[in-house]
């Protein structure tokens, strides 16, 4: 039998560094889903009854009002007795706030901005940039119904409601035009959230602050502090997530939070 | 693929070429006696197979192998971490990477021993990453403590690291056959050794995301940038380098168990002395405000100022950098040195043999590393490395 001791050899020599080479290990899974960030103002405001003035032009009147005279009058809701002087309670405001929304892509240490699915920048306050507080949040959109009041003459009251000082239709009372609320620009009745797209691992930084009460519409009652809070909400995939930091501002003058979240 | 596993494997390809390799010449069948007038003599045995007959002037053997150590003891702790409020360290390995051995032997003629060269080379470059951003779970276990962590608590949310570890190992021995029988040969050695290690170390602590109340309008100029207050990383670097040379002495064995296999094994002790050096350096930071940059904000007045504070006291405040370093060199220090083997060899051609065995290579007290102790004393560690995996080689001999 001829000697195959060599061969064995270096066949044991090869399968050996074989071994050496081989490498099971399995690469990441990258997963990607659409982060939706949504900011919020309240304030303790005061509440108003609201109603649409027609008018009975009939002559004689029949007790059937038929013109809207376009006005609308509001006071303030009458206070329960017993009860505090006035009636208040926290509502949504529209308030114009400044932000910067970036992210930390996994694996590094270094922030970037993020730019939304549309293609909107995601920040307000880079060096030189123009207009900070061009963000608004929306109007306070609460407003239940209210019996009518009793007519006076041929003025009626009718279509009443119970609106905050947030509510537009209390703003248009008032004359006081405070713009369209809007995301960085993106307007809320558009797309009520700022999404942009995150992968596994990567984390999302928020920074919003309010504007100053001296930079803002003079709808609210500064008499007493009406303790304006900004907040942030954040969603993964449509759910909603607990953000590390905080994602509330104090009632402080132009206060603002840094709140961030990881994305598993 | 772990060094456990690839023993099985060598032991698995011995256990299936051995028993081939018995049934190798069939035996010879003993001829029927007859009544002839005379026997032929038997034929002379066969020659076990040997190396090529020395030269006038000698011969030369030319060895060359490939190894894929593990490097043991010579973990570098870099941080502490928490998980689920159980502590444990983060510790900076290394890879298993190919290595190459070579050994030059020079045989005296008329068999009067040799003269062996034999060179190793290590070198281990790794590096370490641990984000969790927004949790701060990571101890910064390595650095000085003063001003560590953005909260002042010595406490990041994320460390990198890079860890170069290198070792040398150079012997020049006489060595000489100290004995030959059929069932083994021992040879022994003696001569000179050079020992040399360095070790670097860097690490980075981070604070990647502390959520500190945002510097952005209206509290900072338009032209401000909105990370202007980004807490500045604390950072590590250690180093240590040792080198010496003294004597060493070695005992090799063959086993011969069949023609041309054989079990080897072999053991080297090496004494050496040397000198260090080492270095060791912190940097951290703290917050102060413009007009007293001396002062160090404590995290709560820092975090009063940012969420509170005026357009100019925001301004004002600012990062100072503190740096707490130490260096050294020692005094002569004695460090030692192991190589154990066993494995197996197959001479595969006249002069040509093919080897595999498990090495394990140890280094004692090669250099230290020193670290300043608030207090002013000095913490030394003295630093150990080895290195074990299994060998595969060829020599030449001609």
């Amino acid at each position: 039998m001829r000697n195959a001791w060599p061969t064995y050899a270096v066949v044991l020599v090869a399968a050996v560094l074989v071994a050496v080479g081989c490498d099971s290990t399995q690469p990441d899974r990258i997963q990607s889903r659409t982060a939706s960030v949504s900011l919020r103002t309240t304030a303790k405001v005061d509440l108003y009854d609201c109603f649409e003035v027609w008018q009975d032009t009939s002559n004689p009147q029949d007790g059937v009002p038929d013109v809207n005279t376009g006005f609308v009058t509001c006071e303030p809701t009458p206070p329960p007795i017993p009860g505090p002087p006035v009636v208040k309670a926290i509502r949504s405001i529209p308030w114009r706030y400044s932000l910067r929304i970036s992210v930390i892509r996994k694996g590094t240490t270094t922030e970037e901005v993020v730019v939304s699915e549309s293609g909107l920048f995601g920040s307000s306050v880079e060096p030189g940039d123009p207009n900070p507080f061009i963000s608004m949040t929306e109007f306070d959109p609460t407003s239940p119904a209210l019996p009518d009041r009793p007519h006076a003459d041929d003025i009626y009251f009718l279509n009443g409601k119970t609106v905050s000082l947030g509510n537009p239709t209390y703003l248009t009372f008032a004359g006081i035009d405070v713009g369209t609320p809007n995301i960085l620009s993106q307007p809320l009745t558009v797309a009520p959230t700022f999404d942009f797209t995150v992968n596994t691992g990567d984390t999302i930084v928020i920074r919003a602050r309010k504007q100053p009460f001296v930079d803002a519409p003079p709808f609210l009652h500064f008499d007493q502090d009406p303790e304006v809070t900004l907040e942030a909400a954040l969603a993964i995939g449509g759910t909603p997530v607990v953000m590390a930091g905080t994602s509330v501002s104090s009632i402080d003058d132009a206060s603002g939070f840094s709140s961030s979240f990881t994305v598993p | 693929m772990s060094v456990k596993t690839s023993w099985l494997a060598l032991l698995c390809g011995i256990a299936l070429a051995l028993p081939v390799a018995a049934q190798d010449e069939p035996v010879p069948q003993a001829p029927p006696p007859e009544e002839t007038p005379a026997a032929p003599a038997p034929a002379p045995a066969k020659p076990r197979a040997s190396d090529p007959e020395l030269h006038r002037w000698g011969g030369w053997t030319v060895s060359v192998a490939g190894w894929n150590p593990t490097l043991v003891g010579a973990e570098e702790e870099v941080a502490l971490t928490s998980t689920a409020g159980v502590g444990h360290p983060l510790f900076q390995d290394s890879d298993a990477r190919i290595r190459e051995t070579l050994r030059l032997v020079y045989h005296l003629p008329k068999d009067n021993g040799s003269i062996v060269g034999q060179y190793d080379g290590m070198y281990n470059d790794d590096s370490l990453q641990y984000f969790s951003p927004g949790q701060f779970q990571v101890v910064e276990s390595r650095a000085f403590p003063q001003f560590l962590g953005v909260f002042d608590n010595g406490t990041a949310d994320g460390v990198e690291s890079q860890a170069l570890r290198r070792s040398r190992d150079f012997r020049l021995e006489y060595q000489r056959k100290a004995f030959d029988s059929k069932w083994a040969r021992g040879t022994w050695g003696a001569g000179y050794r050079e020992v040399s290690h360095q070790r670097t170390l860097g690490i980075t602590y981070f604070a990647i995301v502390p959520n500190l109340p945002p510097t952005i309008r209206p509290v900072v100029e338009g032209n401000t940038d909105p990370l202007r207050l980004a807490p500045l990383p604390d950072g590590v670097t250690q180093e240590a380098k040792f080198t010496g040379h003294g004597l060493g002495a070695s005992f090799e064995v063959e086993f011969p168990v069949h023609r041309i296999v054989s079990i080897v094994s072999g053991l080297s002790v090496g004494l050496v002395r040397g000198k260090s050096t080492n270095a060791f350096s912190t940097t951290s930071s703290y917050y102060a405000q413009s007009n007293t940059p001396n002062t160090p904000l404590t995290f709560d007045e820092l975090t009063a100022i940012l969420s509170n504070g005026t357009i100019t006291e925001i301004a004002s405040v600012d990062q100072q950098v503190v740096v707490a370093a130490l260096s050294t060199t020692s005094q002569s220090q004695f460090a030692e040195s192991y190589d154990i083997y066993v494995g197996v060899q197959v001479l595969a051609y006249k002069g040509v043999r093919v080897f595999a065995t498990v090495r394990d290579l140890s280094y004692r007290n090669v250099g230290e590393y020193v670290v300043p102790r608030p207090d002013g004393s000095t913490e030394t560690t003295s630093l150990d490395a080895g290195y074990e995996g299994y060998t595969v080689g060829v020599s030449w001999r001609f």
